[in-house]
């Protein structure tokens, strides 16, 4: 038996290492287990320290970072319209299907789970929103702590941008420059942006997770548009960099190649049950609380499977998304600027039915997928469409549209069992949305960016779950309600056991949720420590 | 089949370039482990365009809308995939058009690729009509 830590942290994405790091800021001692098994070293230690236009112009194993060391992304991948993680970030989803296994019944389904260090945090986008009053109340935080505990969480890993809709934050740091062709669209808005803000509309600069002046050893951001390539070199912020500094604290044990499959909530604490990825020996770990973070999908199936409720319906909230291309026809015969950064430059909000609640479309000018990506959506001979996409290329703004969604009765997911997995269940997800409310979208959003000169191209609707923004499984609930969370984050009728991820979140807002994810993970970590002190403080008179 | 004639016949018609040993060696490796089957249609129109590069284009043209996820498709993706991540010919990928240009480029391309078009139809009629009348002979005596 493992010696008694006072918390055991499941899982290593933005949830886990923020929650850890208050923690571990406490003085308590924690363990993080972690699958972990995936971590990319080939691409971090090769990539090169030069720009797009440089590796492009000299590398002769460029191909190896754009797709992958043996084609990979045309050899197998090509016609995969829903995931575009780069090479050097693939590694994120792989092997999860072994140990991750979900029935995808009508093969129309991408919900992405991850098994490496670091989770779905590795590839995100950086986009690091704030949710506003409303939102917070209907995803179910407490407002006053989620403010606090966002500034909290952007102190620790930069956040840039300016104050608006879209982050409510001070300070923040500058945001990053917007290149030439946003620059445009930016304009065109700010000339009557009473008139548009009046029918709905706003564009604001998109929040990121990006250091746009140096700190701490994180190089500040490069305008190299190869952001989307790595993780190594990046100015944004991924798990990763707080992991490093974890592992400095002499309380911290991180355990990768860990998967729990189960716990049990005992008087004096919890026993976390785990199997090693290589071995597949099962061992016992011990602690005072238990701190969920694997990811909506990943603590579900450790729930389900502890608390014996296989085959039990679990609610499920997943943004619907599409991505489109749009020509700005402003850069007709004009080049863009040559640096420039592969993030989300600017974010166009649309107010929804619902006050207070907004569709989103966040705009992206990166040129590092490479044209062949987009002349294989076209139609035409391979030759036309090399014609046309060289012309239109500095043309080109992609945008991607999440829009908010609430809990359906019809979208849940269930655990089933399935011996041939080593897990010995798989996840049966049911999930449906319907495109209608994503075309309305468009045609709406359209509006002021064709008055802004950009004219849509074409449109993607993409499959379930593809929008990678999980919530609600065990929603929160302020009644001692069976697979509800409290307030404070401890799953209802259990003594030890929290969740620290998205899984309480009973709306998605359609703005990435992945700072909130990371402020609430501090405001129940933080909780927790409350906790604790009160817990030495009885043991301390008791011993005394 | 003939993977290094098809390289080069490719890269010939996508780009009107002349590739090395190093490209021709990695298309044929990566058509070698991955999934590039043609049927027995698609090897008869494939052979006809390597064999008669001027048909490339027309035969390209049309099955961009009836072959659009095909295997013929795909082995031009990879050769184009090859090309722009090959450094000299870079500037195919990165150069900027002047507005003339492009006018000029789109206008010329358009006409072309509808005339490639118009042909792709006839020639894969065409084909097609063969391969219907050949397949019970080819199946009987195999
Ligand atoms: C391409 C892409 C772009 C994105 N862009 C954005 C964006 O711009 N803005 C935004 O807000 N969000 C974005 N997201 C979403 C964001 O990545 C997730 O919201 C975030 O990673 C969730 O964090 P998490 O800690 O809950 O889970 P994860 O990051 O998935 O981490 C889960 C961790 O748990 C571990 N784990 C799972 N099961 C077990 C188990 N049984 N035992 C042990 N360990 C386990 C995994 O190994 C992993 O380390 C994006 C996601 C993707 C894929």
């Amino acid at each position: 038996m493992h010696p008694l830590y006072d918390c055991i942290v499941v899982g290593s994405g933005p949830s886990g290492v923020q929650a850890a790091q208050t923690l571990l800021e406490g003085k308590m001692k924690v363990l993080m287990l972690d699958v972990g098994i995936k971590q990319d070293r080939f691409y971090q230690d090769n990539l090169p320290n030069s720009s797009f236009t440089q590796v492009r112009e000299s590398d002769p194993n460029q191909h190896h970072y754009f797709l992958g060391k043996n084609l990979d992304s045309v050899a197998k991948d090509w016609q995969n319209k829903q995931d575009r993680l780069t090479p050097p970030l693939a590694f994120t989803k792989e092997l999860v299907g072994l140990w991750q296994s979900k029935i995808d019944k009508n093969n129309n389904q991408f919900f992405m789970e991850s098994m490496a260090k670091g989770g779905l945090g590795n590839a995100w986008g950086r986009g690091a929103f704030t949710f506003n009053e409303k939102e917070l109340d209907k995803v179910g935080l407490a407002r006053e702590e989620a403010n606090r505990s966002y500034q909290k969480i952007a102190q620790r890993i930069g956040i840039s941008g300016t104050r608006g809709q879209a982050v409510k934050l001070d300070p923040l740091l500058p945001p990053l420059f917007l290149d030439k062709s946003m620059q445009y669209l930016w304009n065109k808005y700010d000339q009557k942006n009473n008139y548009w803000r009046r029918r709905g509309f706003s564009l604001e600069r998109t929040p990121l997770a990006v250091q746009s002046i140096p700190k701490k050893g994180r190089q500040d951001e490069q305008y190299w548009d190869i952001d989307f390539w790595s993780l190594g070199k990046s100015a944004g912020y991924h798990p990763g960099h707080t992991l490093d500094q974890l592992l400095l604290e002499p309380t911290f044990t991180y355990l990768p190649q860990h998967y729990v499959f189960k716990f049990k909530d005992q008087t004096d604490g919890v026993l976390v049950m785990a199997k090693h990825t290589g071995t597949l020996e099962e061992k016992t770990f011990r602690c005072r609380r238990l701190l969920l973070c694997a990811s909506v999908l990943g603590t579900a199936r450790i729930i389900m499977n502890s608390l014996h409720a296989q085959a039990h319906k679990r609610p499920l909230i997943c943004n619907p998304f599409a991505y489109g291309i749009w020509l700005n026809t402003k850069m007709f015969g004009q080049q863009n600027s040559i640096a420039k950064s592969s993030f989300s430059q600017l974010s166009l909000f649309e107010q929804a039915t619902d006050p207070g609640s907004f569709n989103l479309l966040n705009l992206y000018t990166y040129r590092s997928l490479l044209l062949t990506k987009l002349m294989n959506e076209l139609p035409f001979s391979y030759r036309f469409s090399y014609q046309i996409c060289a012309i239109l290329k500095e043309m080109l703004v992609i945008g991607g549209l999440h829009l908010p969604e609430e809990s359906h009765p019809t979208n849940y997911i269930r655990l089933l069992p399935d011996r041939s997995s080593p897990t010995g269940h798989i996840l049966d997800i049911n999930y449906h949305h319907d495109d209608r409310r994503l075309k309305k979208a468009i045609r709406s959003i359209n509006k002021p960016l064709l008055n802004w000169g950009a004219i849509p191209l074409m449109t993607q609707y993409t499959a379930s779950g593809a929008s990678k923004h999980y919530a609600g499984t065990f929603p929160f609930s302020t009644r001692e309600q069976k697979f509800c969370l409290s307030r404070e984050g401890r799953l209802h009728h259990t003594r030890h056991i929290y969740v620290g991820d998205a899984s309480g979140f009973r709306h998605l807002p359609a703005k990435g949720p992945t700072l909130t994810i990371m402020a609430n993970a501090h405001t129940i970590a933080s909780g927790l420590l409350k906790n604790f002190k009160a817990l030495l403080s009885v043991e301390d008179s008791l011993n005394k | 089949m003939f993977t290094q004639q098809e390289a080069k016949v490719i890269s010939r018609y996508l780009l009107k370039v002349d590739i090395d040993q190093k490209q021709v060696d990695l298309y044929a490796q990566t058509i070698a482990s991955g999934d590039f089957q043609l049927s027995i249609f698609e090897q008869r129109i494939f052979r006809h365009q390597i064999q008669r590069p001027i048909h490339c284009a027309a035969y390209d043209a049309i099955l961009g809308w009836t072959h659009p996820n095909g295997n013929i498709r795909k082995r031009f993706f990879l050769m184009f995939s090859i090309l722009e991540t090959t450094p000299q010919f870079s500037d195919h990928f990165l150069g900027v058009h002047n507005k003339l240009a492009c006018i000029r480029i789109g206008f010329v391309g358009i006409i072309k690729y509808l005339f490639h078009l118009s042909l792709g139809i006839l020639f894969l009629t065409f084909q097609f009509i063969i391969h219907r009348l050949c397949t019970p002979f080819m199946t009987a005596s195999s």
